[in-house]
């Protein structure tokens, strides 16, 4: 997917990137890529960003966000096999049209707005339960408000400890 | 959350990390608490170990299979010079498996009150466990789900 190239470099963000080093914030050299991975599994990246980091070990990202939605890319490819009986070869990207395209990148920077350029690392692969019982999991899911992975990871890293597992969680 | 997480880098002094260790306690027993009123306490598992330590608990003291004296218990059962020789055994055994064995922790001193200024002592994690999970098996909990 080619995004149009904007220049988003404004008077503005030159003026709070300022600011922030005023802040004390350090900015982290060598950083290639920032990829932000969203609860669907869809992939926000910015090329070659300023990244900043703050004396409390958050994170500030500067940078052009692109939608790299590789799951659903991966569907729309599957699609077009079936339904044509050949392997498609670019045809998945090309359908996407330029409005598309300009929704995507509504969409990625108004979850980097949201987000205020934190860092957030997410871990969204299907967990296994082991050796917990579906009530506990539950338990814990309504407990702490939180989804079943992050219930089943907080059991797991207490050991079955009920109480411990959505103490960490309500933090 | 334990306190496995603590950054010493980043630590402020002594009086804030004391008061720290007193807000986990009453994190633990509000949690503990609004688990109590959405499930009843015969139904609930506390850990993984919970058959372990309700048999362990037993063994080393017996009289606590009267379920009066599980339900209601005075801080020197606990406290007193030639019982803290026995719990300190008894907690020596859950050293290995549970989480927090000896963090400082709330509990009531009767199955029938709430945490309140009176009725709650300071004991460490297992000695918790032992009561609570003792308690919850005799049903002793169960009114504060039915309350609601």
């Amino acid at each position: 997917m080619s995004a149009p190239n904007v220049s988003i470099l404004s008077k503005n963000e030159k003026k709070s990137k300022d600011m922030l080093v005023k802040l004390g914030l350090k900015r982290v050299p060598g950083i290639i890529r920032v990829a932000y991975r969203k609860k669907n599994n869809e992939i926000i990246a910015i090329e070659k960003p300023e990244v900043y980091r703050t004396p409390g070990g958050n994170y500030v990202v500067f940078g052009e966000p692109k939608v790299d939605d590789f799951t659903q890319k991966l569907a729309a490819a599957q699609e077009q096999a079936q339904a044509s009986g050949i392997v498609p070869s670019e045809a998945d990207v090309a359908t996407k049209s330029p409005a598309d395209i300009q929704a995507d990148m509504q969409a990625a920077a108004d979850a980097i707005e949201s987000g205020a350029g934190k860092v957030e690392e997410e871990d969204d692969g299907e967990v296994d339960a082991g050796d917990l019982s579906n009530d506990d999991i539950e338990l814990v899911m309504q407990q702490a408000n939180v989804a079943k992975n992050d219930a089943i990871k907080a059991l797991k890293s207490h050991n079955g400890d009920i109480v411990n597992a959505i103490m960490s969680l309500s933090k | 959350m334990s306190l496995n997480t603590f950054n010493a880098e980043e630590a402020d002094n002594l009086e804030d990390i004391e008061r720290q260790f007193a807000v986990v306690a009453v994190e633990q027993a509000e949690t503990y608490w609004n688990l109590l009123t959405k499930i009843k306490g015969s139904k609930l598992r506390l850990t993984k170990f919970d058959d372990d330590i309700y048999e362990t608990f037993i063994k080393y003291f017996p009289e606590y299979q009267d379920v009066e004296r599980v339900k209601n218990f005075k801080e020197d059962e606990l406290k007193s010079k030639e019982r803290k020789v026995k719990w300190r055994e008894f907690c020596g055994e859950f050293e290995e498996n549970v989480e927090d064995y000896n963090f400082g922790t709330l509990l009531r001193t009767n199955a029938n009150d709430e945490y309140g200024q009176e009725g709650t002592i300071f004991v460490v994690r297992i000695q918790f466990y032992a009561f609570e999970i003792a308690r919850n098996r005799a049903g002793l909990n169960d009114w504060i789900c039915e309350k609601n």
